[in-house]
């Protein structure tokens, strides 16, 4: 009952000089509103990567080039052995516990069908592609063994690829022209969605690895058989570690390197690369939090700073108060209850810019975010917390006053 | 009963000590009514202080019905006010973000009544002292004797059976100077113990009793025998 008197004297103080009251509470506002966000954009760049790293598979090895350096410049591939297909058919056949190995060839290329055209990515692979990234298809087939060995002029299409080309119509058996080439759709892949930064999976095009390397982008490197990349599936519960280490030897031994010589081609785990980018995404939380523990810090400084005003203000209310009979206790706890309502109006005024700012970051930014209800109870804990610990001093000041000498003040 | 045995209080005023009261006695009654004169610096608003229980004695004792005052914690100190001791002031020491019937109600508050009770005594103060339809103004939209009023039903929320007027109507006119003074015998002819603090001889005059004060300590203490009127003579 008492606490409920408290709460309505603090507000009514408070009313009594609004402006003040609410400079005071913006420390608090912004501090709680980074919290907020803060924790939504942590939340979302970690759900995001969840996904991706489900969408990617965790079991997945990339095997790409890597130019030779002598003291840290680059002096190109030069005569460097580079990947070919062939090191793919090899990885698959002799290293343990790979599922499958599917060379690529990446480029862009522009498709028409009828009176639409679309810009896309291909990549030129071989059948195992698909078990390579774990990627079914939604439509039609995979491509066959002749299609592969001689460069059969098939496609497989990405979702978007799909709606942009063919809207609504069934796009399997259609001919379409990819450059200058006539080729026939076979199949759809399923949709895979967004990776983490921006890029649309879906905007893809597969065609066999000889068709494209020979009828639409030429060399690789300037070799017959280079490839840009490796795409290597591990069986499941295998250590990636191992397999890469059973890759490298094997490698080396089809590049002819000599023991002196550096590795050709470099070897990434996916999930580490993803886990990397989670680590740069968690600077980024820590700096946002940085900033909004310093200025929750101030904001309570400023709380305490009005509150000492506020008393030194209010010395004749104290000492009438006093006189009718509020003992220490009571002092104190009205002007604590003063200062917790004051950063309590903070916070909730703060989770609003925060939510604000959670739909700013998701519109403008494009950020992927996670709203939590417990950034929420969290910042008006925070709130409570700040008000309790920058109020005592203050409402102990208040508490400590003599009445005599309270009555007497002007 | 009030008994004070060589009270005093003693401040410090820079690298001196100066005595504001020295070696007061004095019995007062329950139920009687006594006037405290003296001049600015006399003492006697150190004195109200005392008596009041808002500070403590430097020297002797202040036995209020033979507790002795000066032994007791802040709390218990907050409690007897609360409970004993009803104040009026010069300046009525309303809240002023708080209506008539809201500051009525403060003492109650600290007491730990609950809302209902509280506001139906708190009605009934205010109706006691003629000013219950101004229970929804605030003390700024009260004349001062108006104002005076409030404090009056304040001080008598508590059912104190000591009542401390510090020139009660040093900030009215003469009209309701006379008005506030009939309320206040009124109300000490129900029981209550009055202790008026003033300047004003003919104020001082309408009590059975009037104890002088000089430089901090009694100069006189005389019984006029006259009951307390209800009319002030003004000169």
């Amino acid at each position: 009952m008492k606490l409920f008197l408290n709460i309505r004297e603090a507000l009514r103080a408070l009313r009594a000089n609004k402006l003040r009251s609410v400079l005071t509470m913006l420390g608090i506002v912004f501090g709680v509103a980074a919290v907020i966000v803060m924790v939504a954009i942590g939340a979302g760049t970690r759900e995001q990567i969840r996904a991706e790293i489900e969408r990617l598979g965790t079991n997945t090895l990339m095997i790409s080039p890597s130019s030779s350096r002598t003291a840290g410049a680059s002096t190109g591939s030069g005569r460097r052995p580079s990947l070919t297909d062939l090191d793919a058919m090899a990885i698959a056949i002799e290293v343990q516990d790979v599922l499958a190995a599917a060379p690529i060839v990446r480029g862009r290329v522009n498709m028409v069908f009828g009176n639409r055209n679309w810009s896309s990515s291909v990549q030129g692979t071989t059948d195992a592609f698909l078990a390579a990234r774990d990627w079914g298809l939604s439509d039609g087939r995979n491509f066959d063994q002749d299609e592969i060995a001689f460069g059969g002029t098939v496609a497989i299409i990405g979702q978007t690829v799909a709606r942009q080309l063919f809207g609504d119509t069934d796009p399997i058996d259609r001919m379409i022209r990819v450059n200058h080439l006539s080729v026939q759709v076979v199949g759809v892949l399923e949709p895979k969605g967004q990776s983490m930064d921006g890029g649309d999976f879906d905007d893809i095009l597969l065609m066999p690895l000889v068709t494209a390397r020979n009828s639409l982008l030429g060399r690789v490197a300037g070799r017959a058989q280079s490839v840009n990349t490796i795409i290597v599936r591990v069986a499941e519960g295998i250590s990636m570690e191992w397999v890469a280490q059973d890759i490298a030897p094997l490698l080396r031994q089809r590049h002819g390197l000599l023991d002196d010589e550096e590795d050709s081609f470099r070897i990434r785990d996916m999930a580490d690369y993803l886990r990397m980018q989670e680590a740069a995404n968690s600077a980024m939380t820590t700096l946002l939090g940085a900033v909004a523990s310093i200025s929750l810090l101030v904001g309570g400084i400023g709380i305490m700073n009005i509150m000492l005003v506020s008393v030194s203000e209010r010395t004749r209310e104290i000492g009438i108060r006093a006189a009718v009979g509020a003992n220490p206790r009571d002092l104190l706890l009205q002007f604590l209850v003063e200062a917790v309502v004051l950063s309590f109006l903070g916070a909730l005024i703060g989770a609003l810019v925060g939510m604000a700012g959670i739909l700013m970051s998701e519109q403008i930014f494009e950020m992927q975010t996670a709203f939590s209800v417990e950034a929420f109870v969290i910042s008006a804990g925070f709130a409570a917390v700040i008000g309790v610990v920058f109020g005592l001093y203050p409402a102990w000041k208040a508490a400590r006053m003599q009445p005599v000498d309270a009555l007497r003040h002007a | 009963m009030i008994e004070t045995r060589g009270l005093g209080k003693r401040f410090r005023m820079g690298d001196i000590d100066v005595d504001a009261l020295a070696d007061v006695n004095l019995t007062i009654a329950t139920g009687e009514a006594v006037a405290i004169m003296g001049t600015s610096g006399s003492g006697k608003s150190t004195l109200m202080s005392l008596l009041g229980c808002l500070d403590r004695p430097s020297n002797g004792q202040y036995l209020l019905d033979g507790e002795d005052i000066g032994r007791l914690s802040r709390t218990r100190l907050a409690q007897v006010r609360n409970k004993r001791i009803g104040f009026v002031f010069q300046s009525f020491n309303l809240l002023a973000r708080a209506s008539a019937l809201e500051n009525v109600e403060l003492p109650m508050v600290y007491a730990g009544l609950r809302g209902r009770e509280r506001r139906r005594r708190a009605w009934e103060m205010l109706e006691a002292v003629g000013i219950a339809d101004r229970a929804h103004h605030l003390p700024a939209q009260l004349s001062g004797g108006q104002q005076q009023r409030v404090a009056i039903a304040r001080a008598l929320a508590g059912k104190p059976d000591l009542l401390l007027a510090d020139e009660p109507t040093g900030a009215l006119d003469s009209r309701t100077t006379e008005a506030l003074m009939a309320l206040l015998f009124e109300i000490h002819a129900q029981g209550l113990t009055l202790v008026l603090i003033t300047h004003d001889p003919a104020i001082a005059a309408t009590l059975p009793r009037i104890v002088k004060l000089k430089d901090g300590r009694v100069q006189s203490d005389e019984q006029t025998r006259v009951r307390p009127r209800l009319v002030v003579a003004r000169e």
